[in-house]
This record gives structure tokens, sequence and C-alpha cells, in this order.
């Protein structure tokens, strides 16, 4: 996603400069580049055929699709579709589910890896970073299915944590049954599922950073935390800016997975999102057209949210284009 | 230049254009190899009749299938089929449980099999209004044999086939009726605190909170748990108060007849929450019942000895034995739903008819596919499917039964099978525990349990609740299926809700209200008044209540 805009930028310059389409076979750059081109045809051809193509089975949203009638030849029904999804009740709420836990993983996840990887840099001993980095990304390799089991197993009302808080204050909590412990849940076992593996593309921009600088910071007299603030920060700012936009561009997807593992009848006033819905709507029930609807509008939020992340980031000077 | 070095340069040249050449190839080749999976033997000329014809079917893959036999669209049985049928089938195996998923990404994708099998009524109604279905009363008529004899003897089958227009969609089969849904609990509990088995509401909660607190298993810790409360023993208990509105499962279904009139109801359902929640605020049933959503839980504690009362899903000897091997005193009997102010109901029986199959409306070969259908509804195949080769995995007994020579053989080469089987007549010498030769101890048993509950539920004067059962309800079309899902989900969060949140009858009332609220504003008076008309005006042609008993009592006539 972050590699191809920027290549056809480069494409499209290249091809300006050379002077006019025609031209631009014949030229010598291009006849010794030929195997590179050769090689990126595959590249091109997977983003026409599994990324582009699919965008136009995206008028089922604006149709009654039937399979009788297929995508094409399914009858037009306007906007027939989203005002039915914007009148429901339920479908402003699952937005909002959407949009609210998507922006607290991202704001609340977010530091987490750029914080473990600053702290594992830090570490003196080296068989004990390494230990310590191979067991906090362990958890991104099992599966959602297993994470969540665990997780509802422990926090269950005959589970660990309970049998400890009963021992301690004599009452259970319903922790999967409040919406506030729930979203609490949520968001604690995407961190402690994927902080550690985040963790990977900081600490390799952290290898970037010139020691010399480090080196002449504590000559004059910077300490531990000084130096974090003034060099290391600075130094992997430009990686944590293209996280960023990254995950804007992901807030409106709150991976389906993690919730729907984790959900419940009694929060789902808070754990019912879009990709759930989706599923059990679109997929179980053969609504098509409403949750293309639905993932059209989905889409189209997330794309906004990444242009405005851009504008703010090249304030800044660290635009992705 | 020399011309040396020049003839390298040329040969070089044309080393390097060679390399394109054959990179290009290759590409092109994967390409097409990509696509190539797409074109399924559909064999060309169908009509001819001398020539064999070649279909494709769909077989629900649960995952059971040992290495050793291969896989589930091709293992010993896939092959007898192509060895011994009058067609060449190819299998497309569907997830057992994700099967709506896979079909419908077929049917996208234009590739669903031509005869598809599929339990889901509801997902059959579907296929219908979306026109995939083709219509098979020409077909039957003119090129069935087994099936037209079977649609004879069975008149229900031809009723149940049909779809709104008037035409046979669908093909099934017929099965006694007896016992789905089992309401169990342990005698020995019972005894031992000197309790009876429990005939109101307000004893099956006394015995409930007896067995949470006054250790019936006798270990000295406090750790039994009253009754079940997720999955089948949530269903029953609703039923119990004569609702078909279940809180677990797919049956969301309110509607019952008053005064010869279809409405629906809130009191059943308002009154069956209610007593939901003095169990739960009693602590009988298990705290986190809602994450329990297929009763594995639930099913746990029952096989460990520390439940006292559960549902269960068909005559489950598995968890039978298991109880068994962990608590040898353990005493199960079936009991009868206890009598509410609303009558006595008993859970769900299985359907006397089961429509099962559909034919793609735009399979290529529909006579070859209908060959299929009276193959499988035969005795060769039914026999073969059901019990193995004679004289490898079953010999015949006197009395025309099927005795297994070697039921662990049997468990590895045969079990994985059952869904070829989906056609085949559930009834007869052949079918169900008790016409089993050589029962093991724990069936022996469970054919008791059997017993109980035909005797507890069998009786019409004890109904199952509703109109009629699921499978004989008129299809929704589909924008009152939209409003009836999605109301449904909404009502049944917030019942569970009203459960797990306690607050006694106010709390109850306020979700009686609100239930109310949403499904008037989602447009719900729509689907109340589709299900009143369609009483008023088939009430004499379909299938109800007293005609599934009829049914039931005719079949065990002609065995």
């Amino acid at each position: 996603m972050k590699a191809n805009p920027a290549k056809n930028v480069r494409l499209g310059e290249r091809t300006a400069s050379s002077g006019g389409e025609r031209r631009f076979w014949h030229t010598q750059r291009f006849k010794t580049n030929r195997p590179l081109w050769l090689m990126f045809l595959p590249v091109v051809a997977f983003y026409l055929v599994f990324k582009y193509a699919p965008m136009a089975g995206l008028v089922i949203a604006f149709k009654n699709y039937t399979f009788y009638e297929g995508v094409w030849g399914s009858q037009w029904v306007g906007f027939d579709n989203f005002q039915m999804l914007f009148t429901q009740a339920q479908s402003l709420q699952i937005i909002r589910n959407t949009l609210l836990l998507s922006v607290l993983s991202v704001v609340i996840g977010f530091p987490f890896p750029i914080m473990l990887a600053i702290m594992l840099n830090e570490v003196r001993r080296k068989w004990f970073q390494k230990t310590v980095q191979t067991l906090v990304y362990l958890p991104h390799f099992f599966s959602w299915v297993i994470v969540g089991g665990l997780v509802v197993t422990i926090f269950a009302q005959s589970g660990l944590v309970n049998a400890m808080l009963e021992r301690l204050t004599g009452q259970p909590f319903a922790f999967l049954f409040n919406e506030g412990s729930w979203v609490a849940i949520f968001l604690g076992s995407g961190i402690w599922k994927d902080a550690g593996f985040s963790a990977i593309i900081y600490l390799a921009a952290l290898t970037s950073i010139d020691p010399s600088l480090y080196e002449a910071a504590s000559m004059d007299g910077a300490g531990k935390w000084k130096q974090i603030r003034h060099i290391t920060l600075p130094g992997i700012a430009p990686t944590i800016v293209i996280m960023l936009i990254l995950a804007m561009g992901r807030v409106m997807e709150v991976g389906f997975d993690q919730v729907y593992v984790l959900q419940n009848s009694i929060v789902s006033g808070i754990s019912e999102v879009i990709s759930t819905y989706i599923y059990a709507i679109g997929l179980q029930g053969g609504q098509f057209s409403l949750t293309a609807a639905l993932g059209l509008f989905e889409s189209l939020v997330a794309f906004v949210l990444v242009l405005l992340t851009n504008a703010v980031a090249r304030r800044f000077g660290k635009g992705l284009w | 230049m020399t011309r040396k070095r020049l003839s390298a340069a040329v040969s070089a040249r044309k080393a390097k254009q060679a390399v394109y050449a054959a990179l290009t190839v290759t590409f092109a080749l994967a390409a097409a190899g990509c696509s190539g999976g797409s074109t399924n033997a559909e064999g060309e000329g169908g009509a001819s009749a001398d020539k064999r014809g070649s279909i494709t079917v769909s077989l629900y893959d649960r995952g059971t299938v040992p290495s050793s036999e291969g896989t589930m669209d091709n293992n010993r049985w896939t092959k007898w089929v192509n060895e011994n049928g009058p067609v060449d089938v190819k299998y497309v195996s569907v997830p057992r449980f994700e099967s709506l998923q896979k079909f419908n990404v077929l049917f996208a994708s234009r590739q669903a099999p031509d005869l598809i099998f599929e339990y889901d009524t509801a997902y059959q109604g579907q296929l219908y209004n979306q026109k995939q279905l083709m219509p098979l009363d020409d077909l039957i008529a003119q090129h069935s044999t087994e099936y037209k004899v079977m649609l004879e003897k069975y008149p229900a089958l031809q009723k149940a086939g049909m779809m709104e227009d008037g035409k046979t969609y669908l093909v099934g089969r017929a099965m006694a009726l007896t016992p789905h849904h089992y309401l169990l609990i342990r005698k020995d509990w019972l005894d031992k605190l000197g309790l009876d088995v429990p005939k109101t509401p307000e004893e099956f909660l006394a015995v409930a909170e007896a067995f949470t607190q006054k250790d019936p298993d006798g270990d000295g810790q406090n750790n039994t748990e009253g009754t079940g409360l997720s999955f089948v023993a949530g269903i029953i208990l609703n039923n119990m108060y004569g609702t078909g509105f279940t809180l677990f499962g797919e049956d969301q279904i309110p509607w019952v007849l008053e005064n010869g009139q279809v409405v629906h109801d809130w009191d059943r359902i308002r009154a069956s929450i209610a007593f939901q929640q003095k169990l739960y605020d009693a602590g009988a049933v298990d705290k986190d019942f809602v994450t329990d959503k297929n009763g594995e839980k639930q099913k746990q504690m029952w096989t460990s000895g520390k439940l006292g009362i559960t549902g269960s899903n068909g005559a489950d000897v598995g968890s039978y034995e298991a109880l068994k091997q962990n608590v040898p005193d353990a005493e199960v009997i079936a009991m009868a739903l206890p009598t509410t102010e609303f009558g006595s109901y008993s859970p769900t029986l299985s359907s006397p008819v089961q429509m099962t199959g559909m034919v793609n409306a735009s399979a290529k070969d529909p006579e070859s596919v209908m060959k299929m259908i009276d193959f499988m509804v035969g005795e060769k195949y039914t026999e073969t499917i059901q019990n193995g080769i004679e004289g490898v995995h079953y010999e015949k007994t006197e009395d025309g039964r099927a005795k297994a020579i070697d039921p662990e053989k049997n468990k590895t080469e045969l079990e994985y099978n059952r869904d070829m089987s989906m056609l085949t007549p559930l009834l007869g010498k052949n079918y169900g525990l008790k016409n089993k030769v050589d029962p093991t101890p724990a069936e022996q048993d469970y054919i008791k349990i059997y017993d109980e509950a035909v005797e507890a539920y069998m009786d019409p004067s004890r109904p199952m609740v509703g109109i009629t059962q699921r499978a004989y309800l008129p299809l929704l079309p589909q924008n009152l299926t939209t409003i009836n899902t999605n109301a449904n989900k909404t009502i049944l969060d917030m019942a569970m809700q009203t459960i797990v949140g306690g607050g006694g009858e106010a709390a109850v009332d306020k979700f009686i209200g609100d239930a109310k609220n949403v499904w008037d504003k989602a447009g719900g008076a729509q689907v109340d008044e589709f299900y009143a008309k369609w009483y008023v005006e088939n009430k004499d042609d379909a299938i109800l209540m007293e005609d599934i008993y009829e049914m039931g009592k005719q079949m065990k006539q002609e065995e």
C-alpha cells in the first residue's frame, strides 16, 4: 500500500522527464532496465487483478444484488441501501462503535511498541534483550481464536482473575459483561498480542541512529532520559509518522477476528462493529447489497482519514506524498 | 571491434532474448494455470441417453475424515459412488459450520454444485428467492424412479418440497418422529437430597438451588451447578413457557396460535426471561452462560459430573459415556418439562420429513442429477453408506439388521460418511439406537433414557411450541427477513442483558417494553401480518402441529 503510490509517482516523473510516451520505450534507460520492468510486471498485474478490478464490484452497493442476475444484471436502486442503513438506529451505533474502538486502539495502542522498542534498546545485556524481544513478539503468531479463548477464560467469572479478586475483595466482577472493562480487555489483549511485533520496525529504525550522537550527548552531560528525548525520539520520528499514517488508514477496520472472538450479547452495545455486522448480515444472511453499502462507507471514511493525517504530517514536513 | 567479439555480443543478446521469452512463457502458463481450475468437468452431451453423465454434488465436511481415508471429496465412499452409481460425481466439500458462507461464495462466483445439500430451511428459501433453484416437477414425473415411489409413499414430502409458486424445488427424506432435544436430570442427585423430579417452575428453581448449594456430589466442595442455561438447555427453558423465541440457536419464533389466530406473543417471553433471571440471581447457573454459545462448557460441566440438569441435542451417547466414566454412580433420566401458567409443552422433536436437497438452476444435465437422487434414495446406496460393505464392515442378522463386524474399524472407515446419506430415510430396522445389534452398556442405558423421552415428549397433549415446526413455516420475503433478523438480534441481546443484569420484575417489564419498541420501529408489524395472513389462507393445506403428530403415527404404523 505504501510502496505502490510512491512507485507510481516516480514512474510518472520518469515518463515525463524522458519526454513523451513514445520515446521512452526506445530510451537506453528503458532498455537497460528491461529485466527490472519485467519483474515489476507481475506486481502491476497483482494490483490490477486483486486490488483494482474488485473495486468494480462495489456497484452492488447501489443495486439490489441477486445471484440470479449477477453483479451487472441486478436492478439499480440508487441510494436505497444507504437510506436503509442510516435510518436503522442499529447502524449508527455500529459505526460509532467501530470508530470508538479503532480510535481507542490507535491512540492507546500506538505508543506501546515505541516504548517497548526504546526500552529494549536501552537494555545492556544482549541475551536478556534477545529473550525478552522473542517472548514479546511471540503472541503475534497466535491466531485470535486462541488468544480470544485464553482471554475469555481468564476474565470469566469463574476465571483466574476473578478467583484472585474474590480472595482479595470477596466479590467477583463480571469483566466481560461490563462495557468499560470489556473495552479495557479488548484494548489490552490487542496490545499484548501485537505490541512486540510492531516494535521490530522501531528497533530497526533505532539501529540507524548514529552512535556518535549518543557519545557526544553523554559527554555534554545528557543523562539517559535526555538522550532518549533529544536523540532517540527525533531519530525515529519519520518512522513513527509513517506508522501513524498507516494506522489511520486502518481506523475504520477494527480487525474482525479480535472483536468476533471477544464479543458477547451483554456488551453488544459497544462490541458490534462494521466487520462483524457484515459477516453476520451479509455473508451469513445473504444481504450483500446492504453490507456492500456499509463497506463502501467504511472505506470512504478511512480514505478521508488518511488524507487528513497526511495533510497534518506534511505541515511538519513529514508527509508521505 | 573484431568479428569474434561481435558474434559474442550477438549471441549474448540472443541468449538474453531467449531468457525473456522463457520468462514470458512461464508467466503466461502460470496465468493459464490459475484460470484453468474454474472450468470444471460438466460433461458435454448430457442429453444423450447412452453417455454417462457427469455432475457435481455438495458434501459437508466436518473435518472428521481420518488422514488414512483421504479427504471428504475423495475417499473410499466417493470412489464407491463413482464405481457403482449411474453418473460420474465430483464432490464439492463445504465446511459444515460455515456452509452458508461457502455456498454464498460458490453461487456468487457461479461455481455452485449441481446438486446441493443443506439442512437450513431458511437458506433453502433464500436460494429460492434468489432464483437459484430448478423446479423439479417435470423432471421427477419424466425421469425419476425411486424418488417418485418415495413421494407416493410419503405425500408430506411433496407438500414440504413445494415453494410459494406451487412448484417442487426440494427433495428430502422421511424420518421417524422421535425426541430431538432432551432435558436430562441427575436422578442420583435428586435421590440423595430427597427431592422429586420438578413439576413446576418453582420446584425447578428449588431443585436447581439445592443442586448448587447442598453439595450433591458429596466431595465437600462448593463446585456444583444447578442447571445449564446455554444452548439446548436455554432453548428448552424457553420452550417450557410455550415460546419459540429462544436465546440460542437460530429459531427466534415468537408467534403462537391464540383463538385460531396467529399473534406475536410477548407474555410467554416475559415469563420465561423472568424465570431465567431468577435462576441466574440464585446462582444456580453458569455466570458466563452468555459466552458459552454452543454449550461446550455446559457439556464439560455435565460430563465431569458437576451439573445437575442439562439439555442434550439428540441421543448423545458420547457425553453419557464420558459422564459414566467420571462418575460411575451417575443416574440420568429424561424429564418432562415443568408445567407453567401457559400449559405443558415439549421440547423439539425431529421433523417427520426433512428437506435436504436442491438442484442448481444452472445445472447442465438435470437428468443425470435426477439419476443421482434416485440412486441416493435406493436401497443399495442407503444400506452401503449407512452400514458399509457387507462382509467387510457388517453382516446381516437373521431378522435383517446390520451387525458391525468390527466397531472400531467402522469408526475410522465408515463414520465420516454420515453426510452422504442426506436422502436416506431415517426409519425402519436399521435406524436408531433401539435397533442396534449388541448395544454397549452405555447404549443400553441410553435406550432407557430414550424411552422416557418418548413417554414425556411425544404426547400431543403436551405439544411442541409454536404454530408448526420451523421447517414448515413459510419463508419471509427478502425485505421482511431483513426486518426480522435485525430486530430479533437486538431483542435477543436485550433479553440476555436482562437475565444477567438482575433487577427483578421491573427490569423484565422494561425489557418487554423496549423489545416491543424495537420490534415496532423496525417494522415488525409487517412480519406479524405476513404470518397471520399466511395462516388464514393456508391453514387447511399447510403442515401444522397436529399434522406432524399424525404423520409420526402413520410412519410408526408402516414400520
